[in-house]
């Protein structure tokens, strides 16, 4: 009898793949509302990603982590899939169901810390943020406050100064709170 | 009619028969738990997989099944001799008498397959390296029949005809290992013409599933068409662009002394064209001639085998099966996603009316949409389940011959082409009237180099730092700089609440 060797490399996969199941992030906003809704706005994150080129391990892991935040399941492949055959009719449906919820700004965030997670945002993935803003209604006062959020989340410097009047709502970062050292509680 | 046969013909015929219908394997068969394994394979797809189609199924259904029904006849083709697995295969294709079968021997230097094939008996054939010369064949039964050259060659070329006997009908598959075999990490596969001979011969082993299933499953295709042709047939091109587009493709044009010296670049050069033309790129079109290997030689083609035994070998069956589970599943997840738009529409009807009469209406409708998603989400769970089950028999069997076959992950079957995203954003901002703006000053941060510090917390490869985020949350210098700047969705306070 033939049998496979031991695989350290493999293992070692394993085991950090099972990390992200063990250490999930914090329930996301959205999460809260059904499952169209749900898919619709991952789709849509999808969609930015595969945007962006080819989607890098620390993106899908991100991606994944997100996902299991909204309370879907393995359906990554799926999203990708509907992300890829994006039409205007699905793009109408989310700008809808992202106005009539207030979802503009949770987007743009989200959408914000997977475009730098890897490498710096380009001209390209800006043009993109901006039509996303734009569509989305996101007020332009609230960008900085993103920004800031988006970098705090990433461990990035941020050597900004930010206006008193520039707010953002709460829930936008109730997925990130663990990492900006705030308690998911504040909801 | 049965012809006059010596006793001793009679006698070798026998033998021969009785060797194809044996039925129960050898005790000392080393396949014997193999088989086992993949007999519930065949059962998982025999009765379960179809019990669910009952349930629900896309209307291709079928050929998913015939897909999979196929893949798992390689599969079996595959274990009886796991060396192939380690193999680059290389599949011989074209049409009904192109010369395939001939363009290999040329290759070998050696008259081992039958040309002219009997096109009621041909037999998919793999010739390989190996440390004896042999040549065995699977039985219908999946059993593994020893047979010397002599039968082999009578059983694909005149065996009928002398003997009265269609016995290769009962065969599956053949291998021929030899020890000269050139290349130690190819493997040629001669697959049965696609096309229907003229003639009146005409069987299932010729059809065109068979040949597009043991060439979709190559890693690189030969495409033999007859020089005499004069060109690809439109038959040839129908036949080609059902083949994986990912395969590379090299043409041979076979038998190139039958047509004029003159004429021969030109017809290279029209099949060149044409497959361009029709977007079925190729490597190259080589044409070869067996006889006048001078004006025609072979080394061109020797140098593409040369390139592609240097290459390692990428199984795919795993990535076949999963391919056609995933077929399925896609099936359900579009037909959940509709229904979760359905319901989605009815929650806001029912939000929305003030009638009792349309909430008690909206509210049907709802329960039955429900009952229909969870209808759909159930059968899903349960294609899961026995994808699931498939896969870990697969993966039992490639632990028992040595070949790793680990169920492939989602992702790695997407094919995502490009899409015009910000085309698609545009065209909608410009349809709402909205301006366009440039915002990118205010992420201007993110656009510069520098190396993210939170990465393995952020992708939770840091368990350390989950462990003790709970102390985190207690300590008053994390909050501040970053709770002033939330406010509560209701507006009324922005720090109202935000405090511990």
């Amino acid at each position: 009898m033939t049998t496979v060797p031991f695989n350290l490399q493999r293992l070692l996969r394993e085991v950090d793949s099972l990390k992200a199941e063990q250490f999930p992030l914090p329930s996301h906003y959205v999460a809260g509302f059904d499952e169209h809704t749900r898919e619709s706005y991952a789709t849509l994150l999808a969609a930015m990603l595969l945007a962006g080129g080819e989607v890098s391990a620390n993106a899908s892991r991100l991606f994944t982590l997100l996902l299991t935040s909204l309370g879907l399941g393995s359906i990554q492949a799926w999203l990708f899939e509907q992300a890829n055959q994006l039409d205007q009719n699905q793009l109408k449906q989310f700008l809808r169901i992202a106005e009539t919820e207030k979802l503009g700004p949770c987007f743009v965030l989200d959408a914000l810390i997977l475009s730098r997670l890897d490498t710096p945002i380009s001209d390209a993935q800006s043009l993109l943020l901006s039509e996303l803003v734009a569509l989305l209604q996101v007020p332009e006062k609230e960008l900085p406050v993103l920004s800031y959020f988006a970098s705090k989340v990433l461990g990035l410097p941020f050597d900004h100064e930010l206006s008193e009047d520039s707010l953002v709502p709460v829930y936008c970062v109730q997925v990130w709170s663990e990492l900006l050292g705030i308690s998911p509680a504040l909801k | 009619m049965i012809p006059e046969l010596t006793f001793d013909e009679l006698a070798s015929r026998y033998s021969l028969l009785c060797r194809a219908t044996q039925n129960q394997p050898d005790t000392a068969s080393t396949l014997i738990p193999v088989n086992e394994v993949l007999d519930k394979l065949n059962s998982l797809l025999k009765q379960d997989l179809l019990t669910l189609a009952r349930e629900g199924s896309p209307d291709d259904f079928a050929e998913i099944y015939f897909a999979l029904e196929q893949e798992l006849e390689r599969f079996r083709e595959f274990c009886a001799f796991p060396t192939l697995a380690q193999k680059v295969v290389i599949g011989f294709g074209g049409a009904f008498s192109a010369g395939k079968s001939t363009l290999i021997n040329t290759l070998l230097g050696e008259k081992l397959l039958a040309f002219e094939v009997d096109p009621t008996t041909s037999l998919p054939t793999y010739v390989l390296h190996g440390s004896e010369d042999s040549l065995c064949a699977l039985n219908l039964f999946h059993q593994r029949v020893e047979l010397s050259h002599a039968e082999f060659l009578s059983l694909t070329h005149d065996e009928r005809i002398i003997y009265g006997s269609s016995v290769a009908g009962l065969l599956n598959a053949a291998f021929i290992t030899r020890t000269n075999f050139p290349w130690s990490n190819l493997a040629l596969i001669d697959t049965p013409g696609y096309s229907k001979p003229d003639g009146e011969f005409w069987s299932a082993r010729t059809d065109e599933q068979l040949a597009l299933a043991q060439l979709n499953a190559s890693q690189v295709i030969v495409w033999v068409i007859a020089a005499k042709a004069g060109t690809i047939s439109e038959d040839d091109i129908k036949f080609l662009a059902k083949l994986r587009p990912e395969i590379p493709r090299l043409v041979v044009v076979s038998r190139a002394d039958q047509i004029p010296a003159k004429d021969i670049s030109s017809v290279v050069e029209g099949i060149r064209k044409t497959l361009t033309e029709r977007n079925l790129p190729v490597l190259d079109v080589i044409p070869i001639s067996a006889r006048k290997k001078l004006d025609f030689p072979i080394e061109p083609l020797m140098t593409y085998f040369q390139e592609w035994n240097q290459k390692g070998q990428e199984l795919r069956f795993a990535y076949n099966f999963k391919r056609q589970f995933t077929r399925y599943a896609r099936f359900l997840q579009d037909q959940q996603a509709h229904a979760k738009l359905h319901l989605n529409r009815l929650n806001k009807i029912l939000t929305l009316a003030d009638s009792p009469d349309i909430q008690q209406d909206a509210k049907e409708l709802k329960d039955s949409a429900l009952d229909e998603l969870n209808r759909l989400k159930e059968i899903a769970d349960k294609l899961q389940i026995l994808r699931g089950q498939f896969f870990i028999q697969l993966k039992a069997i490639g632990d028992r011959v040595g070949i790793p076959l680990p169920e492939p992950d989602d992702i790695d079957l997407l094919d995502i082409q490009g899409f015009d995203l910000l085309g698609l954003l545009r065209k909608e901002r410009e349809q709402r009237g909205l301006m366009s703006n440039d915002y990118r000053q205010h992420w201007r941060v993110l656009t510069t180099q520098a190396t993210p510090s939170n990465l393995p917390n952020l992708l939770r490869r840091n368990p350390d730092y989950f462990m003790d985020s709970n102390s985190t949350l207690t300590q008053e210098s994390a909050v501040q700089g970053v709770t002033q700047l939330l406010r509560q969705r209701s507006e009324t306070s922005p720090f109202q609440n935000l405090l511990p």
